[in-house]
């Protein structure tokens, strides 16, 4: 996680504590992925039921995309395509091996550091669109050293629009266009 | 010989492989990069429009099949026979604090956010008008040209093309009773002129043709001609014969020529239509003066 800077603007109240959460360590967001609430008995004193939080698709998809991108900022700066394997499929899965095939040519690695402006567009139960407009600060780094560890950035605006859908009980990136921000 | 020979295949290599080099220098570390840098682009047109019968979101894609109109009500979708199928719904955005959305709103005052989604992958953002009557219908193609008004183009065929600094040529400078003055067109070769003026999505191109020109001496004789005539010192075509002195017509005679063009436009590189010609006048104060014969001694 080292390098990642996100600061996110989000839909709601509900879906920005998500990402908070998702921004604030290096674990994986805890999201319930179902849809419907569930109740549970906990081993509380008190023994009052905890309702875990029903997540909207917006919040779902958000943390999902938020988890993509630290995956992906470690698979290329790991050069491991198998990193980001959970959080993308298909076209873009086979887009990031190709970018890190070339990455291991050139003989870098790739230190992302974005901050993120986006937003949640459900088209179905399964699937959805984030539209995003990424600050850009990255960097190449040595593939074994990973130094530097901190560099000036471009500070580019880029809007990265992302298609993803749900496998199963996750998310994942399926597709992406991109387009420069004047 | 053969050095320099070898002299030279070596700089010719060192210039290839330098070249080559320079080319295709790998990135450095600490260099800025692009996350996702192969991603293709996702940049094409959307464009909202209002009419007296709602709101239409049209989508220039070129590979999408164009011209295909939905019909209106609830979330919008199309179908074409060779193209994608698209939708347009509603983007609920709620509070959302989202930066480009606030600024988006910002440029597009009174307008909501429409999700376009097609399956041929496209996705864009459409700012349709809060008070659309109905959902917008969704069109697959450029939006359609306004009329333009034969009238206001012909009212403006001159200042749309650009006309050269003409002017009326006369020699002599003092013209002569009974002596024949040239006249021609003085700053125009007589070719076929061209303008255009653009204004949003139209092209308005005019083209001018001289169909003739008229004479006008000032002494009551006219001459309709298609000639220019021809700059002193040549001897021009255009003659006349001035009979008495322009003292009696305040000093000088007022020369008009009115030279007529046949005139055409067209919209966006489309037919030629006709438009009416256009006459452009241009006047010269020509001073004529009486010779006089004198008497002297002789002796």
């Amino acid at each position: 996680m080292a390098g990642r800077l996100q600061s996110v603007s989000l839909a709601s109240v509900a879906l920005a504590i998500v990402i908070v959460t998702a921004c604030g360590g290096d674990d994986e967001p805890s999201v319930t992925s179902t849809p419907t609430p569930t109740a549970t008995r906990t081993a509380s004193t008190t023994n009052t039921p905890a309702v875990t939080p029903t997540l909207s698709i917006e919040e779902e998809v958000g943390t999902a995309y938020l988890a993509y991108w630290d995956a992906y900022a470690q698979a290329v700066l790991n050069l491991d395509t198998g990193l980001v394997e959970g959080s993308a499929a298909g076209e873009e899965l086979a887009s990031i091996r190709a970018e890190i095939e070339t990455l291991q040519a050139d003989g870098v690695a790739l230190r992302v550091v974005v901050a993120h402006d986006f937003l949640v567009v459900p088209t179905s139960e399964t699937a959805a669109t984030v539209v995003d407009e990424v600050t850009n600060n990255s960097f190449y780094v040595n593939p074994v050293t990973k130094d530097p560890p901190e560099a000036e950035g471009s500070g580019e605006l880029t809007r990265y629009t992302f298609f993803l859908e749900r496998a199963g009980e996750r998310w994942v990136v399926t597709r992406g266009l991109r387009e420069e921000v004047d | 010989m053969s050095r320099m020979r070898s002299a030279i295949a070596g700089l010719l290599v060192a210039l290839v492989v330098g070249s080559l080099a320079s080319a295709q220098t790998p990135p450095q570390p600490g260099e800025t990069a692009s996350p996702r840098p192969n991603l293709p682009g996702g940049s094409v047109g959307i464009d909202v429009v209002s009419g007296p019968d709602g709101v239409t979101i049209y989508i220039g894609l070129i590979e999408l099949a164009p011209g295909t109109e939905s019909s209106p009500g609830g979330d919008d979708t199309i179908s074409t026979t060779d193209g994608p199928n698209c939708a347009a719904s509603p983007i609920n955005i709620g509070n959302a604090s989202v930066g480009w959305v606030r600024e988006g709103l910002a440029a597009h005052p009174d307008t909501v956010p429409w999700a376009v989604n097609c399956d041929s992958g496209y996705f864009g953002i459409a700012w349709v008008p809060t008070d659309a009557p109905a959902a917008p219908d969704v069109v697959v193609g450029e939006p359609p040209i306004p009329a333009v008004d034969p009238v206001a183009v012909q009212a403006s065929v001159l200042g749309i093309v650009p006309l050269p600094p003409m002017k009326i040529g006369a020699n002599p400078d003092v013209g002569l009773v009974a002596m024949p003055a040239w006249f021609w067109v003085d700053g125009y070769d007589g070719s076929t002129l061209r303008g255009s003026r653009t204004l949003g999505r139209i092209t308005i191109e005019v083209e001018i043709t001289p169909a003739g020109y008229h004479w006008t001496f000032g002494d009551g004789d006219v001459l309709d001609t298609f000639s220019l005539g021809r700059p002193y010192p040549i001897e021009s075509d255009l003659r006349h014969t001035y009979e008495q002195s322009s003292l009696m017509a305040g000093g000088t005679f007022g020369v008009r020529l009115d030279i007529t063009f046949n005139a055409r436009y067209r919209v966006n590189g489309g037919a030629w239509l006709p438009l009416a010609p256009v006459v452009q006048t241009y006047t010269r104060e020509y001073p004529v003066q009486q010779l006089q014969s004198v008497l002297t001694s002789s002796r």
